[in-house]
């Protein structure tokens, strides 16, 4: 077993693509430990861990995303809440932080997030004139917020896991989301407040107007998806079918954006964004497969937990565990490695799955952005051209309101909880990976 | 013919091969990925009306499959497959070529041998003569698609260290440098 993680840890270190060194390591190891192995049995745990129904929601909601940041409504979108709060010290930061929250939930990665809503924001950022590390410190930050906002794939593939419901886990995620971006959004204030920076002139009613009507069908978004699952008319995969065939009737007939070869390149895109995705998964299950094969749990736990720990001791394991593993690897692999092994100890105390994943997907989002490590950090540095010490100066405030949160969250579950316990129906049981 | 006719050649082979392979790829993500949006689709606006497709469910785990593995393929040639970079890329490039030459080749090794067992997973359903529950088809054809693409991946980390002995600069994939410049599209 030391062989296996030793390997794993290595070749993460040395950049090897995540899905080869899962696939090599198990392969060496199983060659090792029992040379007699039949190996067609990792190709079934691949193939197994792709064909859950809930999974399809994933590509779904890749398309979705991929949809609307080819066209307008990304745009529209900025544009109506900058208009709204521009003005106010710290709008500028806040337009930032939500579009970061609304549009980075869906795009498949918090490094594209990074890439996507940064590269727009950014230069009006400087330009109001706030320093480059705090323009990097934010969008690091609340790209990875979006983590938690749904439609999350850290949820889906949370829920598939750990046999959790996805429905649940999206409600869950959204009251603990609004409360970091409210975070965010005091700091952002005080900070503009205080350093005179970033004050917007005021939009004049008209502007307000026009920017509202053009950005309000897309709004319809959330009504779809949320309202759906809430009310127990869509399972999650079903809403994000929904939610293409949305984004498909606003490019074309209303923002009249889309045309046949940007249509090929969306699902392209999406098509590639699944497959690496979905290979990750698929490794990932094999890897988990061992994991309980191998008696991991078993081994390990008694160690670190002793024999009868308390909730709290399970959720303090839980969180750091998850916030050391989501520094290097990306929250997919860390879930499949790690849910395996904490299942037991979850269930003996008791402790809500569906508030632990909130709380797992928030270790997922502060992980990637903590240094020296955090691979979000390395993104922004590749994509913006800054040193690494501009890139992560300004990060510590963020990360602190995120740990923050993680304590508040540990004392009042509820935050999590309480939308998903007020659902109100259930909904169609055949897609929602139970 | 002279040597240069026959480099000249060669290239041209390269160059149509990868063409081909190019454009089975971007069509095949393409038209999965718009196969299983419809079909979902269909699906949701049957249950509401009607009654649920009774082999949607299945339809779109065979996509889903399948767009996976021809992205396998595609990812490692354009060196889009998720991996942490921090280290290698802050290498000077010398150490990094060498670093590329020990990831693409041990890369190229384990792809083979997946594709390897896969060749035999498939065989068994083959043999088995194994049939899928709704549209009760052959299983192994599902599976086709699963030894093609982890073979073809590996091919693609061949031709990275081919590339990369061959080029000066570093390459991370046979078809693009690295990960975060913008996609080269061929025309």
């Amino acid at each position: 077993m030391t062989l296996l993680w030793v390997s794993m840890v290595t070749m993460m270190l040395m950049g090897f693509p995540f899905m080869v060194l899962i696939l090599g390591s198990l392969m060496l190891h199983l060659e090792i430990a029992m040379p007699m192995f039949n190996m067609t049995v990792i190709v079934q745990q691949v193939l197994g861990g792709l064909t859950p129904p809930a999974l399809q929601a994933v590509p779904m909601f890749i398309l979705g995303a991929a949809i609307l940041t080819s066209g307008k409504a990304a745009e529209r979108l900025i544009s109506m809440v900058r208009v709204m709060v521009g003005h106010i010290p710290g709008g500028l930061a806040i337009t930032t932080n939500a579009s970061c929250t609304l549009f980075g939930a869906v795009s498949g990665s918090t490094q594209a997030t990074v890439a996507a809503i940064g590269g727009t924001m950014r230069p009006m950022l400087l330009r109001a004139g706030y320093s480059s590390p705090f323009t990097l410190g934010l969008i690091i930050n609340a790209s990875d917020v979006a983590l938690l906002i749904p439609p999350s794939i850290g949820f889906i593939v949370y829920g598939v896991v750990t046999n959790t419901s996805v429905g649940k886990l999206f409600l869950a995620g959204i009251l603990p989301g609004i409360m970091i971006f409210v975070m965010f959004s005091i700091y952002v204030f005080l900070y503009s407040y205080f350093k005179r920076v970033g004050v917007a002139p005021k939009s004049t009613t008209g502007e307000r107007i026009t920017a509202f009507k053009e950005g309000f069908p897309v709004l319809g978004f959330p009504i779809i998806i949320i309202g759906g699952i809430y009310t127990g008319l869509f399972s999650p995969t079903e809403a994000a079918a929904a939610a293409v065939l949305y984004a498909l009737i606003l490019e074309t007939l209303v923002f009249r954006t889309m045309n046949w070869k940007k249509l090929v390149k969306v699902l392209l895109d999406t098509g590639v964004i699944t497959g690496v995705v979905f290979v990750l998964v698929g490794a990932g299950q094999a890897f988990s497969w061992l994991i309980s094969f191998m008696k991991v749990p078993q081994e390990v736990m008694p160690v670190i937990l002793g024999s009868d720990p308390t909730r709290l001791h399970v959720l303090v394991v839980v969180v750091i565990a998850y916030f050391v593993a989501c520094m290097f690897v990306d929250p997919i692999v860390a879930i499949y490695v790690f849910s395996p092994i904490f299942a037991p100890y979850v269930v003996a105390t008791g402790i809500d799955p569906v508030f632990l994943g909130v709380l797992v997907t928030l270790q997922a989002a502060v992980g990637s952005a903590t240094p020296p490590f955090g691979c979000d950090i390395f993104t922004a540095q590749l994509i913006f051209r800054r040193p690494y010490l501009e890139v992560i100066r300004q990060t510590p405030p963020f990360i602190l309101m995120l740990i923050l949160a993680t304590i508040i969250l540990i004392i009042f579950p509820e935050i999590a909880t309480f939308l998903p316990d007020t659902m109100l129906g259930q909904p169609p049981t055949a897609t929602t990976g139970q | 013919m002279s040597d240069d006719q026959t480099e000249k050649k060669k290239k041209f082979t390269g160059r149509v091969f990868s063409l081909v392979l190019d454009w089975f790829e971007v069509g095949a993500l393409s038209a999965s990925t718009a196969l299983l949006a419809i079909l979902l689709i269909s699906n949701v606006i049957a249950r509401t009306f009607a009654q649920a497709i009774y082999f949607a469910e299945e339809l779109s785990e065979f996509l889903i499959i399948f767009t996976t593995f021809v992205g396998v393929s595609y990812a490692a040639r354009k060196a889009r497959h998720i991996r942490m970079g921090a280290f290698l890329d802050s290498m000077p490039p010398k150490v990094e070529k060498v670093f590329i030459y020990i990831i693409s080749s041990i890369s190229a090794v384990v792809m083979f041998l997946m594709a390897y067992h896969s060749w035999d997973y498939m065989t068994n359903a083959r043999l088995m003569s194994q049939t899928t529950q709704a549209l009760r088809m052959p299983y192994w054809v599902v599976l086709a698609i699963v030894p093609v693409g982890f073979f073809s991946a590996g091919v693609q980390y061949v031709r990275t260290v081919w590339k990369n002995i061959k080029e000066d600069d570093v390459w991370q994939s046979p078809e693009q440098q690295s990960e975060y410049e913008d996609e080269v599209v061929q025309s």
